[in-house]
């Protein structure tokens, strides 16, 4: 809401600068966002008098033109033809800057020097509608006194207060409110202009008949007539306020409800009359189907939901929405009837929003408009409608308030505010701001001695222009508001102490992100949104658990429509999004949230979607190169051995590989971890055709667990064994073995042979290549074996070395290599 | 005997002076001290003498050993000092090379903040709460003021994924959550970080962000208790020397209701272009616990009271590492993150 602050004096005295206000404004919660200038124009405009005009002797399109400025006459060169002696017109004097940058000089045209520049209302930056519709001279009104400067004259270089209303203040809608919340944080006095109203002629109710069917969608309908109206542009003065306040002036008669609506925050509108059939208004629910073409030119089909306003036979208007081009007021308009009517918020909110018609008075309608204020808004407004457009104001007026407003009264307890508040605020003061709100205030003392503690309840009576206030808590909320948050005391909370320590589980999270950075992984963090399309991408199947997904009804694109039930795809489109600039090495991961649908709703609950945690990896590029080593790719074993790290720290000792069938991962380079039975997730390199699909152009490994499963088998705390007694002895081997073989074999081999005595085993070397036979390896294992209570005899491990050999031997075809 | 003796002592001497091997002065050593050695064998034979010479040929004798040990010992300690000191250039290295390269990896900027705010918080006394990201409208919106039809159910434009369930616009679901867990007990203190989704995508907007809601409910919660709990964390968050400012405000869930302003933390509240001037940055909405969300959650509003706020993560990580585009956050360019 645009609020000029010379307009906003006319109902309030104002001590206070506009940047003062907007301040003190802000700080009692009608935030104003900025305080701007509508139509700057600096000191060289003036107000200027003609006093003789004639042709240029050069020129046959010109004029030379005689002005008096209130000490001198000038001679202006002038190019308009609607002026004439005695107009009085706007000069811009040498120096004067015009709101399109261009400075004003004393120039010679054709042969003779102008002293200056008459102004059209465009040249001067206004927006205003004139009887004449060509863009001449802008005629000033007559009582303008020559010299005197526009910006005063025309009220211009308005300051005006951009404010920012929130939704339980509709009241700030309009100038009266926002002249009451000035009244109660400066202790003026608002003054409500004063109306004289001429009723004449015939009675409205000789003209129209008023039917409300719908008392709950419109709380209340009143309405007045005019006759032998004159459709024109309105007063300079109207024009130009309302274009400070951000409304385009168009005629009198709407720029009145548009003027009155500003002032009152009561919209209203005005049909004509002759266009109403059958002598009737109806309020009334549309029929299913119907249409009606709104001011827009729009035609709107209507439902039951939306309420209209409609004559004997046809809608003629949404209600507080829009009106209908069927009883449009136009030039030939005579007789009028002006609407001044409540309507129910939320039904109103909701056609609004149904045909996106958001206007001013649906943006009033919604947040509640004041039913006691329409009276005096439409008497208002035919008033003015007098001034401007002439006719007479029919007899009486039409008015149906089937649920008269009654005054709200709540108690409010001095002590329960004190309490609330955390300081000491007299219960006279709080009388006082709430009488300044507006409010009647009865004291009634408590049952203590209300002299010694002040404790006592104020009865208030909330007028109805402040529906937002409804239970004591509200009344105590202004107190602290028009006294000021910064009287607030700051304090913290007593009472007993409370733990704020972390639950095991974010401790653990805190875990993982340490060791996967402490492993040189970056986070990320992408949005818990993903397209269909991925699914696809990754070549899942289509009865894979993945594409049951958790869709967005109104997504804003088709990337984000559904809920991501893996993160995998998001990071590898951020893999792709990297390596287009040139960042050749990507180790991340993230760690959030997937979502997987619920099952069926059980009774009427409806059921959320299952929200477990996912750890994803992506690694590509180089290890980090130095001098010292030859660069090298990460590969396979870079992220299995980070994984294994990761399992480390989450103190998980139990768990295997096993191979994994994922679609996405290369067929021979994937495999799934296994804990307790249970496959909690996969690790691999991507298939080539993935990689394709997301425009990789590198090889990309990846994994994802399930996290909560991780989280649920975690042991941090350390398990302390003796330090050994006995010493260790140490052996080397190494078996020379067609690919074939696994080293996981080989190593089981070895545990079950060792037994119990062997400690720790390390495989240490993979070799292949000269001397050895072609489609083998040759893996080299160091042993320790130790025995818990004595000492070990070389003996001893070397038979458990023989038989290892032969076991190996035999079962895998392996050759015994010299190290 | 004597000049005999006299004729050891110079050999003795020049051979170790002129020695420059270890292998060398241990050869002289054994030459004189060995078990054969010349000194050795001449003590052996010092009872042969006549019983006149004996005591003194034995004493100077003696001398001559302890002074030919003593020498020898000295010359090998130098002959050691100079072979460490010749390894020692032989490992003369360019100090001034690189060290070996780790990968560097770090937490997500939000992730930082977050853990900063959760630290501050937990050390209050506050416990984290948690809530889902889909959120049924009843916890997002009902059970907090606003019914089907309020209006301020316009500020937060949602993502519904179904009649009944959308992506929750605000972490506040997680204070109603939190409070029908635990109603009646007392005192209640959380808070709860989480991602929360409106739809808006632009500069200052994302369509998911993350916030940090924060709810103490305890009989006599003032909004003084509210101020001043603000004002420490914001201390501990933004330095010792800031200044909070709240001004009144309207959330249908709080009453009364604050914005919450710091003093500015590029120009201390002089005024700059990043509080626009004002010297104040507004960084989270507060009040104190509507009695309509009391009362939903098993709570008397007239025995008790609480106070709630929340807080954009990004609008502080934006502050706080001079961001100015929110979007940037989800982009993920590493260019950026590893920094």
């Amino acid at each position: 809401m645009k609020v000029p602050y010379n307009w906003l004096r006319e109902y309030v005295d104002i001590p206070l600068t506009p940047e003062e206000l907007a301040e003190r404004l802000t700080m009692a919660g009608i935030e104003v966002g900025a305080v701007n200038t509508y139509a700057p124009l600096g000191e060289r405009f003036i107000a200027a008098r003609i006093e003789k005009t004639e042709k240029h002797p050069q020129a046959p399109n010109l004029q030379l033109v005689d002005v008096f400025t209130g000490s001198t006459t000038l001679k202006i060169v002038c190019g308009a033809w609607n002026i004439k002696t005695g107009d009085m017109v706007p000069l811009a004097l040498p120096g004067a800057v015009l709101p399109g940058g261009e400075e004003i000089r004393k120039t010679q045209i054709k042969g003779i020097l102008s002293a200056g520049m008459l102004c059209s209302a465009g040249e001067l930056g206004l927006e205003i509608v004139q009887e004449s519709r060509e863009d001449g001279i802008l005629i000033l009104e007559k009582g303008s006194r020559p010299g005197e400067r526009l910006m005063d004259l025309l009220l211009i270089n308005e300051p005006v207060l951009e404010l920012a209303v929130a939704p339980n203040r509709g009241d700030c809608l309009s100038m009266l409110g926002v002249a009451r919340e000035v009244a109660a944080l400066t202790g003026g006095k608002v003054s409500i202009p004063e109306i004289d109203l001429q009723e004449d002629g015939r009675t409205i109710t000789e003209l129209v008949t008023l039917e409300l069917h719908e008392p709950d969608l419109c709380y209340r309908y009143t309405a007045r007539m005019m006759e032998g109206i004159r459709i024109a542009p309105s007063p300079l003065y109207m024009q130009l306020r309302l274009l400070a306040a951000g409304v385009r002036a168009i005629y009198n008669l709407v720029d009145v409800t548009n003027y009155v609506m500003w002032e009152t925050g009561f919209p209203m509108h005005a049909f004509d009359y002759d266009c109403i059939e059958g002598k009737k208004i109806i309020v009334r629910r549309a029929a299913p189907g119907e249409t009606l073409v709104t001011l827009d030119g729009a035609s709107r089909v209507l439902s039951p939901e939306m309420l209209v306003i409609a004559d004997a036979v046809k809608p003629v208007g949404l209600a507080g929405v829009m009106g209908g081009e069927n009883t449009e007021i136009t030039v030939r308009t005579k007789r009028l009837f002006l609407e001044a009517a409540c309507f129910n918020p939320f039904n109103n909110r909701q056609t609004a929003r149904r045909l996106n018609l958001p206007s001013e008075a649906s943006a009033r309608y919604e947040k509640g408009v004041d039913p006691e204020m329409a009276v005096y808004a439409q008497k208002r407004a035919v008033s003015f409608m007098q001034q401007t457009a002439g006719g007479i104001i029919c007899r009486d007026m039409l008015d149906l308030y089937p649920r008269p407003y009654h005054r709200k009264s709540l108690k409010l307890r001095s002590a329960r505010a004190r309490e609330m508040l955390g300081y000491a605020v007299e219960s006279s003061e709080m009388e006082g701001i709430l009488n300044k709100l507006g409010m009647d205030v009865q004291v009634t003392q408590n049952m203590h001695d209300a002299a010694a503690t002040d404790d006592v309840v104020l009865d208030v009576g909330v007028p109805s222009f402040r529906p937002d206030i409804g239970r004591e808590i509200d009344l105590i909320e202004e107190i602290a508001r028009v006294k000021g948050y910064d009287k607030i005391p700051s304090t913290l909370p007593e009472g007993v102490i409370t733990s704020g320590r972390l639950s095991p589980q974010r401790r653990i999270l805190s875990i993982v992100k340490d060791t996967l950075t402490s492993c040189g992984l970056q986070e990320v963090i992408t949005f818990s949104f993903m397209p269909t399309h991925y699914f696809d991408d990754l070549r899942l199947a289509a009865e894979a658990k993945q594409r049951q997904a958790v869709k967005l009804k109104n997504p804003l694109t088709e990337e984000q429509e559904i809920m991501r039930t893996t993160i995998l795809p998001n990071l590898l489109r951020l893999l792709c999004y990297n390596f287009s600039r040139q960042v050749e090495s990507q180790f991340v991961f993230e760690l959030g949230k997937v979502y997987y649908p619920a099952g069926a709703a059980t009774g009427d609950q409806p059921k959320l979607p299952r929200e477990p945690m996912s750890l994803a990896l992506a690694l590509s590029g180089k290890l980090p190169q130095n001098w010292q080593f030859s660069p090298r790719d990460v590969d396979f074993y870079t992220l299995k051995g980070i994984l294994e790290r990761l399992m480390q720290s989450l103190g998980i000792n139990k768990y295997s590989w096993e191979k994994s069938g994922e679609p996405f991962l290369h067929p021979h380079q994937a495999i799934s971890l296994v804990v307790d039975e249970e496959e909690i997730g996969y690790m691999g390199s991507l298939s080539a055709s993935v990689m394709e699909n997301f425009s990789l152009r590198q090889n990309v490994f990846v994994a994802e667990l399930e996290l909560d499963f991780l989280l649920s088998r975690s042991d941090l705390a350390p398990h302390y064994k003796s330090l050994p007694r006995y010493p260790a002895l140490w052996r080397d081997i190494a078996f020379v073995v067609p690919f074939t073989v696994t080293a996981a074999s080989l190593v089981d081999e070895i545990k079950k042979t060792g037994a119990s005595l062997l400690e720790q085993i390390h495989l240490f070397d993979l070799y292949t290549g000269n001397q050895i036979p072609e489609g083998h390896a040759s893996l080299a294992f160091a042993l320790t074996f130790r025995h818990p209570e004595r000492t070990l005899k070389d003996e001893e491990v070397d038979t458990i070395m023989q038989e290892l050999e032969q076991k190996v031997a035999q079962r895998y075809g392996a050759a015994l290599r010299k190290i | 005997m004597r000049e005999k003796l006299d004729k050891l002592r110079d050999e003795l001497r020049s051979r170790i002076g002129v020695a420059t091997e270890l292998e060398e002065l241990e050869k002289t050593r054994v030459q004189f001290l060995g078990k054969k050695g010349i000194l050795t064998m001449l003590m052996r034979n010092i009872q042969e003498l006549p019983v006149t010479e004996k005591p003194l040929m034995g004493k100077l004798l003696n001398e001559l050993k302890q002074f030919a040990a003593g020498e020898i010992e000295e010359k090998k300690s130098q002959l050691l000092e100079k072979l460490r000191l010749q390894k020692q250039e032989a490992e003369r290295i360019d100090v001034t090379l690189p060290g070996m390269r780790f990968n560097y990896g770090s937490r997500h900027p939000i992730t930082l903040v977050l853990e900063e705010i959760e630290e501050i918080f937990t050390c209050m006394g506050f416990q984290i709460g948690e809530g889902p990201d889909v959120e049924l409208d009843h916890y997002n919106f009902t059970a907090l003021n606003m019914p089907p039809e309020h209006p301020a159910r316009d500020m937060q434009d949602s993502f519904y994924t179904d009649k009944e369930m959308l992506l929750r616009t605000h972490t506040s679901p997680v204070q109603i959550r939190t409070m029908e867990k635990m109603a009646p007990a007392l005192p209640v203190r959380i808070i709860a970080p989480g991602k929360v989704y409106r739809r808006d995508d632009d500069i200052t907007h994302s369509p998911m962000f993350h916030q940090v809601e924060g709810l103490a409910v305890d009989r006599g919660i003032s909004l003084a208790d509210l101020k001043g709990t603000l004002l420490l964390f914001v201390r501990e968050m933004f330095g010792r020397g800031r200044e909070i400012r709240l001004r009144p405000s309207f959330f249908p869930f709080t009453e009364p209701s604050a914005e919450v302003d710091i003093s500015c933390i590029i120009c201390n509240g002089r005024g700059c272009r990043t509080c626009g001037n004002s010297g104040w940055l507004e960084i989270l909405g507060a009040g104190l616990v509507h009695p309509y969300v009391l009362e939903v959650c098993g709570y008397d509003p007239e025995a008790v009271s609480g106070f709630a706020f929340g807080m954009g993560v990004e609008r502080i990580a934006m502050l706080k590492y001079g961001i100015d585009d929110i979007r940037l956050f989800y982009i993920n360019d590493l260019r950026m993150l590893r920094t």
